[in-house]
Protein backbone atom coordinates (compact mmCIF):
# COMPACT_ATOMS: atom_id res chain seq x y z
CA UNK A 1 0.00 0.00 0.00
CA UNK A 2 1.68 3.32 -0.68
CA UNK A 3 2.72 5.26 2.26
CA UNK A 4 1.78 8.92 0.23
CA UNK A 5 0.58 11.22 2.94
CA UNK A 6 -3.08 13.20 2.93
CA UNK A 7 -3.35 16.57 0.75
CA UNK A 8 -0.88 15.31 -1.60
CA UNK A 9 -1.32 15.17 -4.93
CA UNK A 10 -2.13 11.92 -6.07
CA UNK A 11 -0.06 9.97 -8.77
CA UNK A 12 -1.77 9.31 -12.67
CA UNK A 13 -1.56 5.24 -10.97
CA UNK A 14 -3.57 6.17 -8.26
CA UNK A 15 -6.30 8.28 -10.39
CA UNK A 16 -8.42 4.87 -10.56
CA UNK A 17 -8.08 4.05 -6.69
CA UNK A 18 -9.21 7.93 -6.23
CA UNK A 19 -12.32 7.59 -8.33
CA UNK A 20 -13.23 4.10 -6.57
CA UNK A 21 -12.91 6.44 -3.03
CA UNK A 22 -14.92 8.86 -4.48
CA UNK A 23 -17.63 7.00 -5.51
CA UNK A 24 -17.95 5.52 -2.08
CA UNK A 25 -17.54 8.76 -0.22
CA UNK A 26 -20.42 9.79 -2.22
CA UNK A 27 -22.48 6.65 -1.84
CA UNK A 28 -21.80 7.25 2.04
CA UNK A 29 -23.08 11.08 1.73
CA UNK A 30 -26.97 9.88 1.14
CA UNK A 31 -27.42 9.91 4.57
CA UNK A 32 -27.65 13.66 4.55
CA UNK A 33 -30.18 15.58 3.29
CA UNK A 34 -30.96 15.76 -0.27
CA UNK A 35 -30.57 19.29 0.04
CA UNK A 36 -27.46 19.79 1.86
CA UNK A 37 -26.05 17.27 -0.22
CA UNK A 38 -26.56 19.95 -3.40
CA UNK A 39 -24.87 22.87 -1.35
CA UNK A 40 -22.03 20.71 0.66
CA UNK A 41 -21.47 17.52 -1.15
CA UNK A 42 -18.63 18.87 -3.36
CA UNK A 43 -17.43 20.50 -0.89
CA UNK A 44 -17.14 17.54 1.68
CA UNK A 45 -15.44 14.80 -0.70
CA UNK A 46 -13.40 17.49 -1.79
CA UNK A 47 -12.16 17.57 2.00
CA UNK A 48 -12.44 14.00 2.51
CA UNK A 49 -10.39 13.04 -0.51
CA UNK A 50 -7.50 15.54 0.23
CA UNK A 51 -7.83 14.13 4.26
CA UNK A 52 -7.53 10.01 3.43
CA UNK A 53 -3.94 8.79 2.67
CA UNK A 54 -3.09 8.11 -1.27
CA UNK A 55 -3.65 4.89 -2.04
CA UNK A 56 -6.48 3.96 -0.42
CA UNK A 57 -10.35 2.71 -2.33
CA UNK A 58 -12.37 3.00 0.66
CA UNK A 59 -12.59 5.92 3.02
CA UNK A 60 -10.95 5.34 6.83
CA UNK A 61 -13.27 3.45 9.12
CA UNK A 62 -13.77 7.10 11.01
CA UNK A 63 -14.69 8.75 8.05
CA UNK A 64 -17.42 6.73 7.22
CA UNK A 65 -18.40 6.77 10.91
CA UNK A 66 -18.16 10.64 11.08
CA UNK A 67 -20.21 10.70 8.01
CA UNK A 68 -22.78 8.45 8.72
CA UNK A 69 -23.67 10.36 12.31
CA UNK A 70 -22.62 13.64 11.23
CA UNK A 71 -25.45 12.83 8.07
CA UNK A 72 -28.01 11.85 10.84
CA UNK A 73 -26.97 15.27 13.02
CA UNK A 74 -27.88 17.28 9.69
CA UNK A 75 -31.10 15.05 9.11
CA UNK A 76 -32.21 15.91 12.56
CA UNK A 77 -31.22 19.66 12.08
CA UNK A 78 -33.30 19.93 9.18
CA UNK A 79 -36.44 18.15 10.66
CA UNK A 80 -35.83 21.14 13.55
CA UNK A 81 -36.34 24.01 11.10
CA UNK A 82 -40.31 22.99 11.41
CA UNK A 83 -42.34 24.63 14.04
CA UNK A 84 -43.51 21.96 16.84
CA UNK A 85 -47.28 22.84 15.18
CA UNK A 86 -46.08 21.68 12.03
CA UNK A 87 -44.38 18.64 12.92
CA UNK A 88 -47.47 17.61 14.80
CA UNK A 89 -49.82 18.47 11.87
CA UNK A 90 -47.51 16.47 9.40
CA UNK A 91 -47.46 13.54 12.26
CA UNK A 92 -51.13 13.23 12.35
CA UNK A 93 -51.20 13.69 8.32
CA UNK A 94 -49.00 10.35 8.54
CA UNK A 95 -51.07 8.31 11.53
CA UNK A 96 -54.30 9.10 9.34
CA UNK A 97 -52.80 7.70 6.16
CA UNK A 98 -51.77 4.67 8.19
CA UNK A 99 -55.57 4.67 9.40
CA UNK A 100 -56.75 5.69 6.18
CA UNK A 101 -54.75 2.46 4.60
CA UNK A 102 -56.54 0.20 7.34
CA UNK A 103 -59.93 1.27 5.55
CA UNK A 104 -58.21 -0.11 1.96
CA UNK A 105 -57.72 -3.53 2.92
CA UNK A 106 -60.99 -4.10 4.72
CA UNK A 107 -62.52 -2.79 1.58
CA UNK A 108 -60.91 -5.36 -0.36
CA UNK A 109 -61.66 -8.13 2.03
CA UNK A 110 -65.12 -6.32 3.11
CA UNK A 111 -65.53 -8.65 5.66
CA UNK A 112 -64.43 -12.31 6.48
CA UNK A 113 -64.69 -14.80 3.89
CA UNK A 114 -66.38 -12.65 0.91
CA UNK A 115 -63.90 -11.59 -1.85
CA UNK A 116 -65.14 -8.31 -3.30
CA UNK A 117 -63.05 -8.18 -6.16
CA UNK A 118 -66.27 -8.94 -8.22
CA UNK A 119 -67.87 -5.80 -6.24
CA UNK A 120 -66.71 -2.55 -7.91
CA UNK A 121 -68.65 -0.78 -4.77
CA UNK A 122 -66.13 -1.97 -2.58
CA UNK A 123 -63.06 -1.63 -4.75
CA UNK A 124 -63.70 2.08 -5.91
CA UNK A 125 -63.59 3.75 -2.72
CA UNK A 126 -60.47 1.53 -1.43
CA UNK A 127 -58.35 2.75 -4.52
CA UNK A 128 -59.61 6.90 -4.31
CA UNK A 129 -58.41 6.63 -0.76
CA UNK A 130 -55.23 5.19 -2.46
CA UNK A 131 -54.98 7.84 -4.93
CA UNK A 132 -56.05 10.86 -1.76
CA UNK A 133 -53.11 9.53 0.15
CA UNK A 134 -50.72 9.45 -3.11
CA UNK A 135 -51.94 13.27 -3.82
CA UNK A 136 -51.45 14.69 -0.41
CA UNK A 137 -47.91 13.41 -1.05
CA UNK A 138 -47.28 14.40 -5.05
CA UNK A 139 -49.90 17.02 -6.14
CA UNK A 140 -51.61 19.98 -6.05
CA UNK A 141 -54.25 20.96 -3.50
CA UNK A 142 -56.93 21.25 -5.64
CA UNK A 143 -56.29 17.78 -6.75
CA UNK A 144 -56.26 16.06 -3.16
CA UNK A 145 -59.68 18.15 -2.47
CA UNK A 146 -61.25 16.64 -5.96
CA UNK A 147 -59.87 13.31 -5.03
CA UNK A 148 -61.06 13.66 -1.46
CA UNK A 149 -64.68 14.82 -2.33
CA UNK A 150 -64.86 12.05 -5.01
CA UNK A 151 -63.97 9.30 -2.58
CA UNK A 152 -66.35 10.45 -0.10
CA UNK A 153 -69.36 10.91 -2.19
CA UNK A 154 -68.53 7.51 -3.42
CA UNK A 155 -67.53 6.10 0.25
CA UNK A 156 -71.06 7.35 1.44
CA UNK A 157 -73.23 5.98 -2.48
CA UNK A 158 -71.80 2.41 -1.79
CA UNK A 159 -72.73 2.16 2.34
CA UNK A 160 -75.64 3.91 1.63
CA UNK A 161 -77.42 0.62 1.88
CA UNK A 162 -75.82 -1.15 4.45
CA UNK A 163 -77.44 -0.74 7.81
CA UNK A 164 -74.71 1.58 10.17
CA UNK A 165 -74.51 4.23 7.11
CA UNK A 166 -73.22 6.34 11.30
CA UNK A 167 -70.54 4.20 11.52
CA UNK A 168 -68.77 4.70 8.14
CA UNK A 169 -69.70 8.59 8.66
CA UNK A 170 -67.81 8.12 12.38
CA UNK A 171 -64.70 5.95 11.49
CA UNK A 172 -64.16 6.54 7.73
CA UNK A 173 -65.65 9.86 6.43
CA UNK A 174 -64.84 12.03 9.46
CA UNK A 175 -61.05 10.99 9.24
CA UNK A 176 -60.98 11.30 5.84
CA UNK A 177 -61.93 14.98 5.85
CA UNK A 178 -59.50 15.72 8.54
CA UNK A 179 -56.84 13.83 6.38
CA UNK A 180 -57.89 16.35 4.30
CA UNK A 181 -58.03 19.60 5.83
CA UNK A 182 -54.64 18.99 7.09
CA UNK A 183 -52.90 17.77 3.39
CA UNK A 184 -54.03 21.44 2.34
CA UNK A 185 -51.32 22.91 4.55
CA UNK A 186 -48.22 24.61 2.47
CA UNK A 187 -45.70 22.50 4.22
CA UNK A 188 -45.71 18.80 2.01
CA UNK A 189 -44.93 15.78 4.42
CA UNK A 190 -41.14 14.46 3.43
CA UNK A 191 -41.58 12.10 0.62
CA UNK A 192 -39.28 9.46 2.41
CA UNK A 193 -42.20 8.74 4.63
CA UNK A 194 -44.85 7.19 1.79
CA UNK A 195 -43.55 4.12 2.12
CA UNK A 196 -45.03 4.31 5.61
CA UNK A 197 -48.48 4.03 4.59
CA UNK A 198 -47.36 1.96 1.39
CA UNK A 199 -46.37 -0.58 4.16
CA UNK A 200 -49.81 -0.46 5.99
CA UNK A 201 -51.57 -0.37 2.37
CA UNK A 202 -49.43 -3.76 1.84
CA UNK A 203 -50.11 -5.30 5.15
CA UNK A 204 -53.81 -4.87 4.70
CA UNK A 205 -54.51 -5.84 1.24
CA UNK A 206 -52.63 -9.32 2.09
CA UNK A 207 -54.21 -9.36 5.76
CA UNK A 208 -57.44 -8.63 3.25
CA UNK A 209 -56.86 -11.20 0.63
CA UNK A 210 -55.70 -13.95 3.41
CA UNK A 211 -59.22 -13.17 5.21
CA UNK A 212 -61.13 -13.07 1.76
CA UNK A 213 -59.71 -16.70 0.76
CA UNK A 214 -60.19 -18.46 4.24
CA UNK A 215 -56.71 -17.47 5.83
CA UNK A 216 -57.51 -15.75 8.37
CA UNK A 217 -54.80 -16.30 10.84
CA UNK A 218 -52.32 -16.20 8.20
CA UNK A 219 -53.85 -12.65 6.84
CA UNK A 220 -53.59 -11.67 11.14
CA UNK A 221 -50.19 -12.75 11.53
CA UNK A 222 -48.84 -10.72 8.04
CA UNK A 223 -50.59 -7.98 9.42
CA UNK A 224 -48.67 -8.29 12.73
CA UNK A 225 -45.25 -8.96 11.77
CA UNK A 226 -45.88 -5.53 9.26
CA UNK A 227 -46.87 -3.33 12.56
CA UNK A 228 -44.46 -4.77 14.60
CA UNK A 229 -41.29 -3.84 12.25
CA UNK A 230 -43.13 -0.62 11.67
CA UNK A 231 -43.50 0.44 15.28
CA UNK A 232 -39.33 -0.77 15.07
CA UNK A 233 -38.44 1.18 12.62
CA UNK A 234 -40.06 4.30 13.57
CA UNK A 235 -38.61 4.06 17.23
CA UNK A 236 -35.32 3.68 15.32
CA UNK A 237 -36.18 6.82 13.66
CA UNK A 238 -36.59 8.69 16.84
CA UNK A 239 -32.94 8.74 16.52
CA UNK A 240 -33.44 11.49 13.91
CA UNK A 241 -37.10 12.52 13.48
CA UNK A 242 -40.11 12.27 16.34
CA UNK A 243 -42.97 12.34 13.39
CA UNK A 244 -42.92 8.79 12.11
CA UNK A 245 -43.31 7.25 15.77
CA UNK A 246 -45.98 10.01 16.55
CA UNK A 247 -47.88 9.35 13.41
CA UNK A 248 -47.96 5.60 14.13
CA UNK A 249 -49.03 6.50 17.84
CA UNK A 250 -51.84 8.25 16.69
CA UNK A 251 -52.63 5.84 14.26
CA UNK A 252 -52.87 3.40 17.40
CA UNK A 253 -55.05 5.62 18.99
CA UNK A 254 -57.18 6.44 16.08
CA UNK A 255 -57.95 2.45 16.03
CA UNK A 256 -58.28 2.39 19.87
CA UNK A 257 -61.13 5.25 19.40
CA UNK A 258 -63.11 3.85 16.74
CA UNK A 259 -63.39 0.36 18.49
CA UNK A 260 -64.26 2.24 21.43
CA UNK A 261 -67.51 4.62 19.42
CA UNK A 262 -67.77 1.24 18.04
CA UNK A 263 -68.55 -1.02 21.17
CA UNK A 264 -69.73 1.70 23.09
CA UNK A 265 -72.41 4.08 20.75
CA UNK A 266 -72.71 2.17 17.51
CA UNK A 267 -73.09 -1.25 18.77
CA UNK A 268 -72.91 -1.00 22.86
CA UNK A 269 -72.51 -3.89 24.72
CA UNK A 270 -73.88 -5.12 27.91
CA UNK A 271 -70.08 -5.10 29.74
CA UNK A 272 -68.56 -1.54 29.28
CA UNK A 273 -65.72 -2.33 31.82
CA UNK A 274 -64.48 -5.28 29.62
CA UNK A 275 -65.01 -3.23 26.86
CA UNK A 276 -62.83 -0.30 28.70
CA UNK A 277 -60.07 -2.86 30.44
CA UNK A 278 -59.43 -4.56 26.70
CA UNK A 279 -57.67 -1.09 25.67
CA UNK A 280 -55.31 -1.15 28.13
CA UNK A 281 -53.00 -2.87 25.64
CA UNK A 282 -53.37 -0.61 22.88
CA UNK A 283 -53.00 2.25 25.35
CA UNK A 284 -49.76 0.78 26.48
CA UNK A 285 -48.18 0.25 22.64
CA UNK A 286 -49.67 4.21 22.19
CA UNK A 287 -47.71 5.42 25.30
CA UNK A 288 -44.80 3.04 23.74
CA UNK A 289 -44.07 5.36 21.02
CA UNK A 290 -45.81 8.49 21.88
CA UNK A 291 -43.63 9.27 25.31
CA UNK A 292 -39.96 8.47 23.53
CA UNK A 293 -41.64 10.31 20.63
CA UNK A 294 -42.88 13.60 22.64
CA UNK A 295 -39.60 14.05 24.38
CA UNK A 296 -37.34 13.94 21.21
CA UNK A 297 -40.09 16.25 19.67
CA UNK A 298 -39.78 18.76 22.17
CA UNK A 299 -35.32 18.27 21.69
CA UNK A 300 -35.87 19.13 18.05
CA UNK A 301 -38.23 21.98 18.77
CA UNK A 302 -36.03 23.38 21.57
CA UNK A 303 -32.61 23.24 18.58
CA UNK A 304 -35.25 25.01 16.35
CA UNK A 305 -33.68 28.30 14.79
CA UNK A 306 -35.82 31.27 15.56
CA UNK A 307 -35.16 32.85 12.18
CA UNK A 308 -36.49 30.28 10.63
CA UNK B 1 -16.70 23.48 24.93
CA UNK B 2 -15.22 20.11 23.56
CA UNK B 3 -12.01 19.89 22.89
CA UNK B 4 -12.39 19.68 18.94
CA UNK B 5 -14.70 22.94 19.27
CA UNK B 6 -11.89 24.47 21.48
CA UNK B 7 -9.81 23.52 18.55
CA UNK B 8 -11.70 24.27 15.55
CA UNK B 9 -11.97 27.87 16.62
CA UNK B 10 -8.38 28.28 17.55
CA UNK B 11 -7.37 27.21 14.03
CA UNK B 12 -9.40 29.83 12.86
CA UNK B 13 -7.36 32.43 15.16
CA UNK B 14 -4.35 33.24 12.51
CA UNK B 15 -7.53 33.79 9.49
CA UNK B 16 -10.11 32.02 7.66
CA UNK B 17 -9.24 28.48 6.50
CA UNK B 18 -10.72 25.78 4.31
CA UNK B 19 -12.10 22.33 5.83
CA UNK B 20 -8.79 20.31 5.39
CA UNK B 21 -6.40 22.79 6.52
CA UNK B 22 -8.78 23.19 9.73
CA UNK B 23 -8.58 19.20 10.12
CA UNK B 24 -4.31 19.72 9.88
CA UNK B 25 -3.80 22.93 11.90
CA UNK B 26 -6.31 21.66 14.50
CA UNK B 27 -4.26 18.59 14.73
CA UNK B 28 -0.79 20.84 14.97
CA UNK B 29 -2.37 22.50 17.81
CA UNK B 30 -3.00 19.79 19.75
CA UNK B 31 0.18 17.95 18.99
CA UNK B 32 -2.10 15.27 17.54
CA UNK B 33 -4.54 14.70 19.91
CA UNK B 34 -7.21 15.94 17.83
CA UNK B 35 -7.72 14.18 14.52
CA UNK B 36 -10.82 15.43 13.74
CA UNK B 37 -12.55 13.03 10.87
CA UNK B 38 -14.27 15.24 7.76
CA UNK B 39 -17.78 14.10 8.84
CA UNK B 40 -16.84 15.67 12.64
CA UNK B 41 -15.36 18.63 11.31
CA UNK B 42 -18.27 19.39 8.93
CA UNK B 43 -20.99 18.89 12.04
CA UNK B 44 -18.95 21.19 14.36
CA UNK B 45 -19.28 23.81 11.27
CA UNK B 46 -22.41 23.72 10.87
CA UNK B 47 -23.78 23.93 14.95
CA UNK B 48 -20.71 26.54 15.30
CA UNK B 49 -22.19 28.61 12.13
CA UNK B 50 -25.57 28.11 13.57
CA UNK B 51 -24.49 29.93 17.05
CA UNK B 52 -22.56 32.61 15.38
CA UNK B 53 -19.42 31.96 15.96
CA UNK B 54 -17.83 30.72 12.83
CA UNK B 55 -18.93 32.62 9.21
CA UNK B 56 -18.68 31.35 5.78
CA UNK B 57 -15.59 34.32 4.67
CA UNK B 58 -14.93 33.18 0.90
CA UNK B 59 -15.24 30.32 -1.56
CA UNK B 60 -13.10 28.98 -4.60
CA UNK B 61 -13.47 26.17 -6.66
CA UNK B 62 -10.25 23.88 -6.89
CA UNK B 63 -10.17 21.32 -9.24
CA UNK B 64 -13.40 21.73 -10.00
CA UNK B 65 -14.56 21.41 -6.72
CA UNK B 66 -15.79 24.10 -4.06
CA UNK B 67 -13.64 25.37 -1.60
CA UNK B 68 -15.21 27.74 1.19
CA UNK B 69 -13.05 29.63 3.55
CA UNK B 70 -14.21 29.77 7.02
CA UNK B 71 -13.34 32.53 9.79
CA UNK B 72 -13.96 33.18 13.20
CA UNK B 73 -16.69 36.28 14.47
CA UNK B 74 -16.41 38.57 16.98
CA UNK B 75 -18.95 36.48 19.41
CA UNK B 76 -16.33 33.20 18.05
CA UNK B 77 -13.23 35.23 19.19
CA UNK B 78 -14.55 36.04 22.30
CA UNK B 79 -15.91 32.43 22.86
CA UNK B 80 -12.63 31.30 22.70
CA UNK B 81 -10.59 33.57 24.87
CA UNK B 82 -13.23 33.27 27.51
CA UNK B 83 -12.90 29.33 27.51
CA UNK B 84 -9.39 29.96 27.35
CA UNK B 85 -9.23 31.95 30.28
CA UNK B 86 -11.29 29.47 32.11
CA UNK B 87 -9.08 26.44 31.36
CA UNK B 88 -6.01 28.77 32.42
CA UNK B 89 -7.64 29.32 36.07
CA UNK B 90 -8.68 25.53 36.58
CA UNK B 91 -4.64 24.85 35.32
CA UNK B 92 -3.93 27.77 38.09
CA UNK B 93 -5.28 25.69 41.08
CA UNK B 94 -2.99 22.79 39.90
CA UNK B 95 0.14 24.54 38.93
CA UNK B 96 0.17 27.63 41.46
CA UNK B 97 0.33 30.35 39.07
CA UNK B 98 -0.35 33.89 39.96
CA UNK B 99 -3.70 34.32 38.15
CA UNK B 100 -2.74 37.66 36.64
CA UNK B 101 0.34 36.48 34.46
CA UNK B 102 -1.72 33.64 33.30
CA UNK B 103 -4.75 36.08 32.67
CA UNK B 104 -2.83 38.75 30.73
CA UNK B 105 -0.92 36.92 28.62
CA UNK B 106 -4.25 35.19 27.52
CA UNK B 107 -5.73 38.83 27.24
CA UNK B 108 -3.11 39.72 24.58
CA UNK B 109 -3.83 39.68 21.03
CA UNK B 110 -2.75 36.42 19.26
CA UNK B 111 0.49 35.69 17.48
CA UNK B 112 -0.89 35.42 13.58
CA UNK B 113 0.66 32.24 12.09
Amino acid sequence: MSAQPAGQPRPRSGRDLSGVLERRCRRLMRVYPAAYRREREDEIIGTLLDATPGGRSWPRLRDARALITGGLAARSASNARLSTLTNLRLSVLLGLAIYLSFYVGGYVSYGRGAFAWNRWPTLLPALLIVLVLLLAWLARRIAVLTAAAAAAVVIVVASASAPLVFRTVLVLLLPLVVFTALAMSAQRPPRAWLWLPGCAVAAFLLAGLATAVHWYTAGLYMQDIVFVLLGVVCIAWLVVDARPAIGLASFFLLLGLTSLADDLIVMPGPDTVAVLSAMWPLLAIVLALAVPAAWRLRRQARHRQPTQ
Amino acid sequence: MREPTYFVLAALLAGPLHGYAIIKRAEEMSEGRVRLATGTLYTALDRLTDEGLVRLVSEETVGGRVRRYYGLTDDGSAALRAEALRMAEAARLVTGEEPGQVASRLRRKPRTA
